[in-house]
């Protein structure tokens, strides 16, 4: 009886083994095999030489000469696209600026870009905190700037919105010295929050610190092409 | 010899099998015999090509040369690009031919199919910028964070938050170009087990790829399906910038 037993138990073990092994041995056929024998035949073929092959050395020598001549006037006219004067590149994921003048890094810091808040106050009036990307000019240039708080300001606060020239809408010295217009509304400016320079902010436009804003103030013209992504 | 049920499972699941392998292995042939018919119908531009293309010496510079080709189309638009180059392990974004960033590739895996091509199909393949037609991040392209606008002064500022850096994430994207190459883009280091089962889904997310063109295939044998794949490691600050600042539907030029 007890053998009877221990046979019923191990047979029916020995099915459940086997049958994980069929299990096993069709997947490992279906899914992993067909892929494996692809890069293999992959392998093979590509080492199977399936073009003619020109030799002549005069011909070669000809061709690497046009070749380099041609790739050199390429690299002439690729050189090209990179302004001369002064120019911007604003990383908006890590918030760090470039200052160029041509191929030369004038200047590298922190700065600080559109924080992705999102402000809702009903369904029809959303505004998106978010830097633009591309390519922008400076438009025009200032000192002293005041800035003139739009109806978001007000409603992210919880105030009540005034009219469009209300004097509340007013507010000095809160962008530092200097404010370089992109357009669209967007600026580079300064801060008086410099503890968050480096960190993602504000409301789309760039912020900088006060020895980085002056830099740029100078060097970069109206014109001066600013390249933000 | 009788044949019983057994048999006859057998005999069909070898089968199957044996199909399936012949379509797993055909269908890479075949999308890159597709890449050369498509070269060579177009009778104009292989005037261009010359047998001296082919020499080891010629084909490094030809790849070169159509690659500054495509980089200058690629110039010509008006959102960022992406530039890959594998011949010096170099990844950029590119806005109107400038160089906007750049980061090193740090290993990289060019499928079979696109290393064997013919120099007149690769030559007809990347001359030109590619487009991208799909895409999928393991984060998000813009983090943006909703919130509701305070009734009052007292409520903004108990809903005020302090700003925060931004939260590392494992970096991993893939975009699909319109030749129906897939180019994998993988952070390198995998530290903390939310990297590294980023980097299991992205296996999985391969291997998934590869049994699903061999399966539809394999029913629609007339209609091939094959992705070849371009899988580049760099590191996860650069993976992040590059996908966060590419537009949905970019332009992509190859050297490899």
């Amino acid at each position: 009886m007890v053998g009877f037993l221990r046979f019923q138990k191990l047979s029916s073990l020995k099915r459940v083994f086997s049958g994980m092994l069929i299990i096993m041995t069709t997947f490992f056929a279906v899914f992993v095999l067909p892929i494996w024998m692809q890069q293999i035949v992959l392998l093979v073929a590509n080492n199977i030489p399936a073009e003619r092959m020109e030799t002549n050395t005069e011909l070669i020598e000809h061709e690497v000469y046009r070749l380099n001549k041609n790739i050199e006037r390429l690299n002439k006219k690729l050189d090209a696209f990179v302004p001369k004067n002064h120019y911007l590149i604003v990383n908006s994921t890590h918030n760090e600026f470039c200052l160029f003048k041509g191929k030369e890094l004038v200047r590298k810091g922190k700065c600080s870009t559109g924080s992705y808040l999102l402000l809702e106050k009903n369904e029809n009036e959303k505004w998106l905190f978010k830097t633009p990307k591309g390519e922008f000019k400076i438009r025009s240039k200032t000192t002293n700037p005041v800035w003139k708080k739009p109806d978001w300001a007000f409603i992210e606060e919880g105030l009540p919105v005034p009219s469009p020239n209300h004097n509340s809408r007013f507010e000095y010295g809160v962008l530092g010295d200097y404010a370089l217009y992109l357009g669209q509304g967007y600026m580079i400016h300064g801060t008086l929050w410099k503890r968050y320079i480096g960190l993602p902010v504000t409301h789309g436009c760039i912020r900088m610190s006060d020895d980085d804003l002056k830099v740029a103030y100078n060097k970069l013209s109206i014109g001066s092409k600013v390249y933000i992504f | 010899m009788k044949l019983n049920s057994k048999h006859i499972l057998f005999v069909i699941s070898m089968g199957i099998f044996m199909y399936l392998m012949v379509i797993a292995v055909l269908s890479p042939l075949r999308f890159r015999n597709q890449l050369h018919q498509k070269a060579l119908s177009d009778s104009l531009f292989m005037l261009s090509i010359n047998p001296s293309f082919s020499n080891p010496v010629v084909k490094p510079l030809v790849k070169i040369e159509a690659y500054k080709q495509s980089l200058l189309q690629l110039s010509r638009f008006d959102s960022i690009g992406l530039s890959v180059n594998l011949a010096d392990s170099s990844i950029m974004l590119k806005l109107k031919g400038l160089v906007l960033y750049d980061s090193d590739v740090v290993d990289f895996k060019v499928d079979p199919v696109l290393k064997g091509l013919r120099i007149a199909a690769y030559l007809n393949s990347f001359s030109r910028p590619l487009e991208s037609v799909a895409s999928y991040s393991s984060f998000q392209k813009e983090p943006i964070v909703v919130k509701k606008a305070p009734a009052t002064p007292e409520e903004a500022l108990a809903i005020a938050t302090l700003p925060d850096s931004i939260p590392l994430v494992p970096a991993y994207f893939w975009i699909e170009l319109n030749n129906g190459i897939k180019l994998f883009i993988v952070q390198d280091d995998c530290k903390s087990s939310m990297e590294r089962k980023v980097k299991r889904k992205y296996k999985r997310d391969l291997h998934r790829l590869r049994i699903e063109n061999v399966f539809k295939s394999a029913l629609n044998p007339s209609e091939y399906h094959y992705s070849p794949t371009i899988i580049i490691e760099i590191n996860a600050d650069a993976a992040i910038t590059i996908f966060r600042a590419l537009p949905v539907f970019t332009k992509v030029s190859l050297i490899f």
